[in-house]
């Protein structure tokens, strides 16, 4: 077009005189015009704008051939050059070779034609070849860092690690031509590559130094990005390469090695968005879908994700572009190994190791993939030999410690890591320091006891309330689930039970804000103690915890820790409901909404609820699935399930051979098992999604005269607090039928929320009158019935919501919750309390209500009936001194002597601090050496003092007098345990 | 001292106005900052390093003056620019030496003896070059003033290989080699023509057999002019038991003294510690370290990590998550200014809800928030949010009790 142009401004003498005679002028402007379309497509290029290079670069093509230029030429030479590093940035790496191979013998001598071709050789894994081409440039200028920088990569890749290193210490001892942008940055890529802190900071210093010089370029900037990381590990408070590779996506478009580093970078900081994560990774495939480290990345997941097969097959894709890439042949051989294809392990192995024995990657990523599959104690010798092979490998003493820490070894994994520390002086390294200091407080806070198969890990303030509870639970777990599972773990089991949820949360991820309350690793048990105020505000259930905990310790046996995720939650979840019915997990209207929202995912990819936000509906779903095979086909079935998988089967073969079909097919049985057992009569109206709302959109689109779907959307805008819109659609029904049920109750609901309620209640009467019905308008009606103030009415109505949900266990809308409320307001304590009843035999999560039942059976005189619902609050809260007196007395009353002794002792050893009895803002917990507690705590000693010595145990007796005297001494209770223990003398 | 110091900044504003014209005010004095007063000397700092150089030469003595009559009493003003190369780069520690008075001599000198081109330094154009006529350069001063520091940069600079002991080191090396009997190899060792660094040269005090080795390396080095350098924490005639013809032989080389940062050195040490933080939400803070805190590097290097170590979870380190800082302080701010978190984030510019988006803005950028991020978090734009902050710094200097606010919300 240019060149279009500027023919038109020629005037006709002029072109006859060029024609007849070509002047230099004219070769001098053609050349001009060559020099800008080349320079224009190479901005473009670093731009990242391909397709606009491209253009630029064809149109010089056309000039040139136009021109007869010779192909030699270096605006020829250019053009191919750009040409096919687009080829090549789309992933046609043979297209690039042969479009390069076809320029003469001496245009294949320029050094961007070597580089290139060598560039496109690599990424086939031809790296003889490639390093042949670059040794020529190398040779041919020996100050181009680039060139030997690149050598020395593909130099690594080939199992030439000394020769490598080497070359980047050469490279590292240039002196840097201060003006030369590209040696600056290859300079300090050689750097990087040497690693320590004093190379750190030089490398740093020329990134910024050449990004100073040519801030377009990407090559600093990115490395310099990778290198924050690498320091900083993206720990908060320090910088971040994010910022760095942003700028480069900015400046240089779609970046291969940007993007790939921005993934690896993001991947690391798990806070952050996955989803934003992983499109980088699909940027790189969008761009290039022949990339190897981004299809490799890919097929890592998946493996990790448990699907062999299918990473197989990607990393076989991966091989079939890169023959020779060791790192993916590493990953090929985890999957045969996990296969049992023991040949075809070695055979790849071999191949990824050759020529290069002392590499230690090979047994770290196996090592790796072991731990992410959740079988540590197996990872350890793929760990221990590969730190044989190189014994300051960070990544092998990382990967060794964190598995030590999984199999219950903390104190050999800080060994570890404080001398990987020592290694990597000055550098942040987040999840080692946390993992540093929170053994290190293991060893300062925490005491060591002793039961049985377990080793229990008690911080010292919590010890001597949580082992009255937590040691008996965990017995009976041994002795109930270990029957049930016919599996009983060789070794001890380590129990760690964290003072605070910060604290588990860091030994079990190695950051802060895991919200789990117990994670098992096999041998390691976290738990968070009941006493962390947070959770305590949750009316968490830890002995249901420690049930589910100690159930992956078995599942996980029984499979040789191949289980997938879903399925150990899953008989975890199960077995709290076997244990106790009331042990539920309040999810039913998510499996309402999910079920409706056509959101629930088949088992085959149950794994990525794990991953996401969904965690915990997996956790349900998953106690769903082992709750029908066990109720349909047998628990032995259940268990046949989880062994298919120790026998590393695949799911389909593993749930053929348990339960007889395929997981498609389990799949619907169990929406089957979900709609017509679970969820049959429930009649609540669904929390609409997103594409929910879509799917309705589309049907109400497609039928004009479908009320109902109307209805839903309407519900769908009121539920985002969107009354225009659900006006819209309650218009539309009502004008086609202006009594419409469902629609009299969306109009009710919106009559509540601008608080005309007798409006509000003449519609719900209309809606319900006609036939339409459904739990939470049910409730609302019933509120706006107690606001008109007609509580018999209102009764009514939360009797007929019961009917809608029977099985609610909401503590905030509980109908039988509120009938109760009604009938205490009227003084009517015999009605409150079935009706309270009715609702805590469902529900184990509620504290209040069952301390306040307990109170009532007490004024009843039923002690039996107090003492049940008081152990049932201790389940939940043992932090709680007048639970434990309360108990004790019942017990007295039962004449359990040796456990009221046991609940006077405990009632003891709750500390001020800890008693749930000061957990609100409102009451001032005693100071600790305050006088009062003393003289309180030494009551309950000499309470249990008396029981022990009823009970003929002299030794717990006496140790009890000695303790009254040692820590309530100068209160009225040590003079009396001083009479005790002279009148128990006499 | 900061907050007095600028309160009289903005005081003065005026008058310096009225001074030199509102033309050269707006050009030349507008972007000054006060950053602090110290020992009657007021440190101003400069957007860049020509406004400086400008302002030093031209206005200085009126600066002073106006601020003088302000306080009361006869003050000195010093100009600085601010530093603004190599921020992005990392700073495990800072990289480069801070120069200020206290060091501005051994800096100049060692930075003469760094030849432009790698071959044959110690000869032509380098010797011209030379700022002292000698080869031999003692610094002294106490420790912690950045000595090594100064020599291992200079050392990183030099083209080519230099020798480098301290001199325990180099006695234990003298020692081996006299019972192997090899005591000349390692003169012909030090006596080669490249530079010699010999660090904690004070530790010669003592040992009369090194002293006499070192007496007779010092004289051959002489020779042929390859730089000697020696840094001790005494100054040579200060050396306890230091043979006098040595002692000579050292104080006949160019003998300089390092001190303690001075204020300015001391921010700028504090800034390449912080990064950009220390420009932006963390400069207060910043500022008044340096002001308060004296000594040396290791000392100026502890009063830092203990400022941070208030802000730091105490234990545990966290991963970068701008999202949950900017949640944690909205929900503050929501609950301080007694508005909702979806209000404050929404569009509504009712007067309550701006001026707590401000406070918001402002305490996550000194949560160490990048502009774009808050932006983001906010739903504006990064000018915008850039611009919420400098609104409301403005309304801080006039609303003492919202400067309170701001300052407990911290």
């Amino acid at each position: 077009m240019l060149r279009a142009m500027r023919s038109l401004q020629i005037s006709p003498w002029l072109l006859s005189v060029a024609l007849l005679a070509p002047s230099l002028r004219a070769q001098d402007e053609a050349a001009e015009e060559y020099e800008q379309l080349l320079a224009d497509g190479q901005r473009k290029l670093l731009a990242g704008r391909l397709l606009e290079a491209e253009q630029s670069f064809e149109e010089l093509f056309e000039y040139l051939a136009e021109d007869g230029a010779e192909e030699d030429g270096r605006y020829y030479i250019g053009a191919t050059v750009g040409l096919q590093t687009i080829e090549l940035r789309r992933g046609d790496y043979a297209g690039a070779q042969r479009g390069l191979l076809r320029l003469p013998p001496q245009a294949q001598a320029h050094p961007d034609v070597v580089w290139l071709l060598a560039e496109s050789h690599r990424r086939m894994g031809g790296y003889e070849r490639a390093a042949g081409l670059l040794r020529q440039l190398a040779e041919r200028d020996p100050a181009d860092a680039r060139a030997r920088y690149q050598l020395a990569a593909v130099l690594r890749a080939d199992g030439a690690r000394d020769a490598a290193a080497e070359l980047w210490r050469e490279i590292a001892a240039f002196e840097p031509d201060a003006g030369d942008a590209l040696q600056l940055a290859y300079v300090g890529r050689a750097l990087y590559e040497l690693g320590g802190r004093k190379n750190y900071e030089r490398a740093s210093q020329l990134f910024v130094d050449s990004i100073k010089l040519a801030p377009e370029r990407p090559e600093a900037r990115t490395a310099l990005g990778l290198l924050k990381y690498e320091a900083y590990g993206e720990a908060a408070g320090f910088p971040s390469g994010e910022r760095d590779l942003k700028k480069v996506l900015d400046v240089n478009g779609d970046d291969e090695a940007a993007l790939l580093t921005m993934y690896r970078i993001r991947s690391a900081n798990m806070v952050l968005d996955g989803s934003k994560t992983e499109a980088f990774l699909a940027r790189v495939l969008d761009r290039n879908p022949r990339c190897v480290e981004a299809l490799l990345l890919r097929a890592v997941n998946v493996l990790n994700d448990r699907r062999f097969e299918e990473a197989a097959d990607r990393l076989d894709a991966v091989l079939a572009i890169d023959p020779n890439h060791v790192t993916a042949l590493c990953h090929r051989a985890a999957v045969a190994l996990f296969l049992h294809r023991d040949d075809e392990y070695a055979e790849l192995r071999a191949r990824a190791t050759r020529g290069d024995a002392g590499w230690p990657d090979c047994d770290r990523i196996l090592g790796e993939h072991l731990a992410s599959l959740y079988r540590f104690a197996d990872s350890v010798p793929y760990f221990e030999a590969a730190l044989a092979l190189a014994p300051s490998d960070v990544a092998s003493i990382h990967g060794l410690s964190k598995s030590l820490i999984y199999c219950g070894e903390g104190a050999r994994a800080r060994a570890l890591l404080e001398q990987a520390k020592e290694i990597e002086k000055a550098m942040v390294d987040p999840w080692r320091s946390n993992a540093i200091a929170v053994q290190r407080l293991l060893e300062e806070e925490y005491e060591e006891v002793e039961s049985g198969p377990f080793t229990m890990l008690l911080h010292k303030e919590d010890s001597e309330v949580l082992r009255a509870y937590l040691l008996p639970i965990h017995a009976e777990a041994v002795e109930v689930l270990g029957k049930k599972y016919g599996w009983q773990p060789a070794g001890k089991t380590t129990v760690e039970v964290f003072h605070t949820w910060d604290d588990f949360s860091v030994r079990t991820i190695g950051f802060r804000g895991f919200t789990a309350l117990g994670a098992c690793f096999g041998r390691l048990i976290t738990l968070v103690s009941p006493v962390d105020v947070d959770l305590r505000r949750q009316d968490f259930m830890w002995e249901a915890t420690a049930w589910h905990e100690y159930t992956h310790v078995l599942t996980l046996g029984v499979s040789n820790n191949r289980v997938p995720r879903w399925l150990t939650e899953g008989f975890s979840v199960y077995e709290e409901r076997a244990r106790d019915t009331s042990w539920e997990r309040g999810m039913d209207r998510e499996l309402f909404d999910a079920f409706y929202n056509r959101d629930i995912p088949p088992v085959r990819l149950m794994n990525r609820l794990f991953r996401g936000p969904r965690i915990l509906f997996g956790y349900y779903q998953g106690g769903l699935i082992v709750e029908l095979v066990t109720k349909r086909y047998g628990f032995d079935k259940a268990l046949e399930l989880l062994r298919a998988f120790g026998d590393d089967l695949g799911i389909e073969q593993a749930f053929d051979r348990a339960v007889g079909k395929g997981s498609r097919a389990f799949d619907r049985e169990l929406l089957d098992y979900i709609e017509n057992d679970l969820l049959r009569g429930v009649r609540l109206v669904q929390r609409f999604d997103p594409p929910t709302v879509g799917r309705l959109m589309a049907a109400a689109r497609a039928d004009k005269g479908d009320l109902d779907v109307r209805v839903d959307l309407a519900w769908a805008g009121l539920q985002q607090n969107n009354p225009v819109d659900a006006g819209r659609w309650l218009s539309e029904v009502l004008r086609a039928e202006p009594r419409h049920p469902g629609g009299m109750l969306v109009r009710a609901e919106m009559l509540r929320r601008r608080e005309q309620l007798e409006a509000a209640l003449e519609h719900y009467q209309l809606g319900f009158g006609a036939g339409a019905d459904d739990f939470d308008s049910r409730i609302r009606c019933g509120e706006v019935l107690l606001e008109l103030g007609d509580a018999d009415a209102a009764i009514e109505m939360f009797e007929r919501a019961k009917a809608c949900w029977p099985s609610c266990t909401e503590q905030a809308t509980a109908p039988e919750l509120r009938i109760a409320a009604i009938h205490r307001g009227r003084g009517d304590q015999a009605k409150a309390q079935a009706e309270m009843k009715a609702y805590v035999r469902r529900t184990a999560r509620a504290f209040a209500p069952r301390f306040t039942l307990a109170e009532f059976e007490r004024e009843a005189g039923d002690r039996a009936a107090e003492l049940k619902l008081l152990r049932e609050c201790n389940r939940i809260d043992p932090f709680y001194r007048e639970l434990h007196v309360r108990m004790a007395s019942a017990y007295e009353a039962l004449g359990r002597a040796a456990e009221a002794a046991r609940e006077y002792e405990v009632a003891a050893a709750v500390r001020p601090g800890q008693d749930r009895a000061y957990i609100g803002p409102e009451a001032a917990a005693p100071a600790a050496g305050d006088a009062d507690e003393a003289a309180a705590r030494g009551q309950l000693w000499l309470q249990a003092a008396r029981l022990r010595h009823a009970l003929g145990d002299q030794r717990k007796r006496d140790s009890l007098i000695e303790r009254v005297l040692r820590e309530a001494s100068g209160t009225p209770a040590a003079d009396e345990a001083r009479d005790l223990e002279q009148k128990w003398r006499r | 001292m900061l907050p007095l110091l600028e309160d009289s900044w903005t005081r003065v504003q005026e008058s310096m106005r009225e001074r030199v014209g509102t033309a050269t005010f707006d050009a030349w004095l507008r972007g000054l900052r006060p950053v602090l007063l110290e020992r009657g000397t007021v440190y101003l700092e400069a957007e860049s390093r020509l406004a400086a150089d400008r302002v030093r030469a031209l206005f200085r003595t009126s600066i002073a003056e106006v601020l003088s009559a302000d306080f009361g009493t006869e003050l000195k003003v010093e100009i600085q620019a601010q530093d603004v190369d190599r921020f992005d780069a990392l700073e495990v520690s800072p990289q480069r030496p801070v120069i200020d008075d206290g060091n501005r001599t051994a800096h100049l000198v060692l930075q003469s003896l760094i030849p432009a081109q790698s071959r044959l330094p110690y000869e032509g154009a380098v010797n011209r070059a030379k700022l002292v006529p000698a080869s031999l350069y003692v610094f002294h001063g106490p420790s912690g003033v950045g000595k090594t520091f100064l020599l291992q940069w200079w050392r990183e600079q030099m083209p080519q290989r230099s020798l480098w002991f301290d001199l325990p080191e180099l006695l234990k090396v003298f020692q081996r080699v006299h019972q192997d009997k090899r005591v000349p190899q390692l003169f012909e060792e030090l006596t080669a023509s490249v530079p010699l660094v010999l660090d904690e040269a004070h530790r010669i005090a003592g040992k009369p057999k090194l002293q006499a080795f070192f007496q007779q390396v010092v004289e051959a080095r002489a020779v042929h002019g390859a730089p000697t350098v020696l840094a001790s924490r005494w100054h040579p005639k200060d050396v306890r038991d230091l043979d006098a013809s040595l002692q000579s032989a050292w104080m006949a080389g160019f003998v300089a003294g390092i001190e303690r940062p001075g204020p300015l050195g001391r921010l700028r040490y504090l800034r390449a510690l912080e990064g950009s933080p220390s420009r932006n939400g963390r400069a207060p803070q910043i500022e008044a370290l340096a002001q308060k805190t004296l000594g040396g590097y290791p000392e100026l290097r502890a009063a830092w990590a203990q400022s941070r170590g208030a802000t730091l979870p105490q234990r545990y380190l966290e991963l970068i998550d701008p999202r949950t800082v900017f949640q944690r302080v909205r929900d503050q701010v929501a609950e301080r200014f007694d508005v909702s978190a979806s209000d404050l984030c929404g569009k509504s510019q009712s007067r309550a809800l701006s001026r707590a988006r401000k406070v918001l803005a402002k305490l996550c950028q000194a949560q160490g928030l990048k502009g774009s991020e808050i932006g983001n978090f906010l739903g504006r734009t990064r000018a915008a949010v850039s611009y919420m902050v400098l609104s409301l710094e403005k309304e801080m200097q006039k609303a003492p009790e919202l400067r309170q606010l701001v300052e407990e919300l911290q």
